[in-house]
């Protein structure tokens, strides 16, 4: 795997995203969602966005995808895909790359589809906007992707209207619907949250599956470590809307540098299934607004933190244009520490 | 679904039986002698009166009476007007068309204008535009309609003297009645100037009858767009790349529309007392003026016809908007 | 959001106090509200602001436009009527009107539907669907028809029409009621009182009413706001308030005639009409939304 990284860091990615900020207005106050996030994906890659609800991780997925609505505000950034700068288009330019080369599956799959079309006109609505198709070609495409994503009796389907469907399969037609015109790259924020364990490692196969059929890149929203091992290639872990550490998948689970990685992984059950250890949680909870805060935001629930920590904010270290490790701590972990006594 | 269908109309019988029943009783409840109500003001000779209490069955028991007056109405027979002497049903008949022409053309331009504008106010949210239109909503929906009509009148009749005040077409035109909507005749003999004529007269009373319902109907539109712009599907269609345009007028509005129809529907009612109000002042010749006109007369058949009619009328229309919200939303739709 | 100022769930603050907050950070509402307050203290207070009496006729000055008018007379600052009477006074001592009666309509429509709906939504059964039934008999008949039959049996008179009215008005309240209490009944809390012995009407005015308080207060502002208005227009039309009584619809009913001569006598009173019915709206919007949970923290 660490072989295949350092090989991506010489090709052009297929999404590089740099310095992107978005805040959210709220009484006349900016309070920040994600900052000055880089993050680079390869075509048949896939990486892992992980965090703590709030950190971050959905405001910055939305932002590539120009989705950000009020009260949020895309402060800066470019996001470009094949080169290409999303974000300096014009929303008419960039609504010809949305839903072609860079589409988006959500987490609550049966209200994210629109209850007052059947799954075929939705489907085929994809279809319809990026391409020339006539109906019947529309219709037999729409049939063969309900196929592809391992929907049985897809006729029925087609005819069906959202709220008739399971979460399950609701979220089997937004991947559907998301393939359509075969982009290079998906997005899939918090996919299997809402559904069943069992549903869940099955949507996450047929996206592993499809991925690496259709060679996309992928970035996978969630706040489920368990969840990235099985599926993502890199991974990036964001806290109260920064990137605290960047690494392979690998690195995060052997040797996680960032304590709050580090404390992340100590609240997985598997992660000490052969302790009888209790499982630890991260004390505290994540700073509602990061306006007047200075130091380090994961400061106060650190096991780690001296004084340095509160009094100026560590940087991002590593190269922050590449895929290649960094972390965002003045004291980084050199190796996996089971307790509280590290050397400092 | 069709036992949805089934229920509702079931249930529309015992409120129609309710309502018979209570014209029934109005004039029961009136202080007074019932016959001497209805033979009106100028009273009765004793021959007269024991005719006309044979006529309406008085000396029957009270529930015979209403079990005859029930199946007279059946029938389509709501008595005769006391002061005319014709028809209830037929003088209803003759004057609905009047009122039907005016409560269209005002529903049409309320949905017309309100629901571009709620749209526009809930897409265009805490702007100068959104805050212009729910003020107009507010005042709209406070209005005292009568006074509207007033200030109307003051400023196009009295002042610009360019909208007339009364009436559906100046006497100099003769138009035969063939659907008994003026704009339809008015075509249908080919008289252009006289359809002008009608569309002159038709102004000013539409516009004050669609004032309440333009300002429910944005109001309404509006908070529903707001509702459903927060829907995760709206971020779905966009994320498709679909165009703005598409994103509001199809996927949002189509989900919007639900409650505005229910609102829609009910809006009978407000036009039914909104006709009374602005036919009487405008001297249009339809049934609220007519119904009103009994009362001040105190010919109680027309008004217990009347009102029995356009209650049937107001629940008919809630029944089909009923149906129609459930054939609307798929989600009632497959139950 | 979590970190937004907002008093709720602070402790100590009870839930009225609450509603006042939200309701005082909403300028609209509480411009309403202060409008309201203006013209009731103008209604209580009438004999000392005007200058005249309300029936009192200055025969030598018909007709006399508003200050704001070249040819308008001292101390009649809004004009004069047709019978030399000043529409100052008349104005504000209509306001005693359209208030009080608009108050006294909701109260008893308040007071006899919530009975009702209370009745429907515990009882439930047979019961419920005879008071429903004949909810939605009264709901078919539009509003106005419904009044001006009531008072064309009754007689005209203010009196009458302000019974109509509360009747026309109550359909609201009790499915409101009923709605409410229905889905309150089912609360875990309910059974609680149930279990403690609670019943009848001792547990719909201890237990229910004090929860299902707030959908009653917004539908009794908006309830105000339809009395009054449905009071002017049965004025308006005759079959309310007579004249000389100078109640806001029976004087635009009287002023009809002289809209090309003397239009300040129309325009007036329904502005006057227009103000009030619109702050209550406004006020009735504003607790609408500081009371509904709803929309909470939105």
């Amino acid at each position: 795997m660490s072989v295949q990284l350092s090989a991506n860091n010489y090709r052009t990615p297929l999404l590089n995203v740099e310095n992107l900020s978005v805040d959210f207005e709220q009484n006349g106050r900016n309070n920040s969602a994600a900052e000055s996030v880089y993050l680079n994906v390869h075509a048949g890659e896939t990486v892992a966005i992980v965090g703590e609800s709030g950190s971050g991780k959905s405001a910055t997925s939305l932002a590539i995808m120009g989705l950000i609505r009020k009260p949020g505000v895309l402060r800066s950034g470019k996001v470009k895909l094949n080169g290409v700068d999303l974000l300096a288009l014009s929303s008419r330019q960039r609504r010809r790359y949305l839903g072609k080369d860079i589409s988006m599956i959500f987490q609550e799959p049966t209200v994210s589809l629109n209850p007052s079309f059947t799954i075929a006109q939705q489907i085929s609505e994809a279809l319809k906007c990026h391409g020339k198709m006539t109906r019947a070609q529309r219709y037999s495409r729409a049939l063969e992707l309900i196929r592809e994503v391992g929907i049985t009796d897809p006729e029925k389907c087609l005819q069906s209207w959202p709220h008739q469907l399971s979460g399950g399969m609701n979220q089997r037609v937004m991947i559907a619907m998301a393939i359509s015109c075969n982009p290079s790259l998906l997005i899939a924020d918090e996919p299997t949250t809402a559904l069943d364990v069992t549903v869940q490692a099955q949507i996450l196969n047929l996206l592993h599956r499809l991925q690496q059929k259709n060679n996309m890149g992928m970035i996978f929203v969630t706040h489920d470590l368990s969840v990235v091992s099985s599926i993502a290639h890199n991974v990036v872990v964001m806290y109260a809307g920064q990137v605290v550490e960047r690494c392979s998948v690998d690195d995060l689970f052997q040797c996680p540098r960032h304590p709050y990685t580090e404390a992340l992984l100590k609240s997985l059950p598997a992660y000490h299934s052969n302790t009888n250890k209790r499982l630890s949680s991260i004390k505290g909870s994540p700073p509602g607004t990061v306006e007047s805060m200075s130091g380090c935001r994961f400061y106060s629930r650190c096991n780690y933190a001296k004084n340095d920590c509160r009094q100026s904010t560590p940087d991002l270290l590593g190269e922050p244009d590449s895929n290649s490790r960094a972390v965002r701590c003045f004291r980084p972990l050199k190796a996996l520490s089971t307790s509280n006594d590290r050397p400092v | 679904m069709p036992q949805l269908l089934l229920r509702r109309i079931l249930l529309v019988i015992p409120t129609f039986i309710g309502i018979v029943a209570l014209t029934f009783f109005l004039i029961r409840l009136a202080p007074g002698d019932p016959i001497l109500l209805i033979a009106g003001e100028h009273g009765v000779s004793a021959e007269r009166y024991a005719e006309l209490q044979k006529q309406f069955g008085f000396d029957q028991p009270l529930f015979i009476q209403f079990a005859d007056y029930l199946s007279q109405v059946l029938n389509g027979d709501l008595g005769l007007s006391v002061v005319t002497q014709t028809p209830v049903l037929d003088e209803f008949g003759k004057l609905f068309p009047a009122t039907l022409e005016l409560a269209l053309i005002a529903m049409i331009v309320a949905i017309a204008i309100a629901i571009p504008a709620g749209v526009l106010a809930a897409v265009k949210r805490n702007t100068l535009i959104d805050h212009s239109i729910t003020a107009i909503s507010l005042v709209g929906y406070s209005m005292p309609i009568f006074w509207w009509a007033l200030l109307l009148i003051l400023l196009f009749s009295v002042n610009l003297g360019i909208l007339p005040v009364a009436g559906r077409l100046s006497f100099i035109y003769d138009i035969e009645s063939v659907t008994g909507f003026m704009l339809i005749d008015t075509l249908l003999a080919n008289d252009k100037e006289a359809f002008i004529d009608a569309l002159h007269h038709l102004t000013l009373p539409a516009i004050v009858l669609a004032t309440i319902p333009l300002a429910v109907i944005m109001r309404m539109t509006r908070s529903s767009m707001l509702e459903v712009l927060k829907q995760d599907y709206i971020r779905t269609a966009r994320a498709k790349g679909l165009s703005e345009f598409s994103v509001i007028f199809k996927h949002a509005l189509r989900n919007a529309l639900i409650p505005v129809i229910t609102v829609i529907g009910l809006q009978t009612s407000i036009l039914m007392t909104g006709a009374i109000l602005t036919e009487t002042i405008f001297s249009w010749p339809g049934i609220g003026k007519w119904l009103l006109e009994a009362v001040y007369r105190r010919d109680y058949p027309v008004v217990q016809g009347g009102v029995l009619l356009i209650a049937s009328l107001v629940i008919l229309v809630n029944m089909v908007v009923d149906l129609l919200y459930v054939l609307i939303n798929p989600a009632l739709r497959q139950k | 959001m979590k970190y937004m100022t907002s008093s709720a769930g602070v402790p100590g603050i009870t839930p009225w106090q609450d509603t006042w907050y939200k309701l005082s950070t909403n300028h609209i509402a509480v411009a309403g509200l202060l409008v309201l307050i203006i013209l009731i203290t103008g209604a209580v207070f009438a004999p000392l602001i005007v200058f005249h009496d309300p029936h009192e006729q200055y025969t030598d000055i018909l007709l006399a436009p508003p200050f704001w008018h070249e040819d308008s007379k001292p101390g009649f600052i809004l004009g004069t009527d047709d019978l030399g009477r000043d529409i100052f006074s008349r104005l504000v001592y209509g306001a005693r009107y359209s208030l009080f009666l608009g108050f006294v309509i909701v109260c008893l429509s308040l007071l006899v539907g919530v009975a009702v709906g209370a009745i429907a939504g515990m009882k439930r059964g047979v019961i419920e669907a005879v008071i429903l039934r004949m909810m939605d008999i009264m709901l078919a008949i539009p509003a106005i028809l419904f009044a001006i039959v009531i008072v064309a049996i009754l007689g005209a008179s203010l009196f009458n029409a302000a019974l109509a009215v509360s009747i026309v008005l109550l359909p609201h309240f009790v499915r409101i009621t009923r709605a409410a209490v229905i889905t309150e009944m089912s609360k875990d809390y309910v059974l609680a009182s149930k279990l403690d012995g609670s019943k009848g009407w001792l547990l719909f005015f201890r237990v229910l009413l004090p929860n299902i308080s707030a959908p009653l207060i917004v539908q009794s502002t908006l309830s105000f706001s339809n009395a009054i208005l449905d009071i002017a227009a049965l004025g308006f039309l005759g079959l309310g308030a007579q004249p000389p009584t100078p109640e806001w619809g029976a004087l635009l009913s009287a002023s009809r005639e002289f809209i090309e001569t003397a239009p300040w006598t129309v325009t007036l009173p329904g502005l006057a009409i227009l103000i009030t019915v619109l702050a209550s709206n406004l006020l009735g919007d504003g607790l609408r939304d500081a009371l509904d949970p709803r929309i909470d923290q939105s």
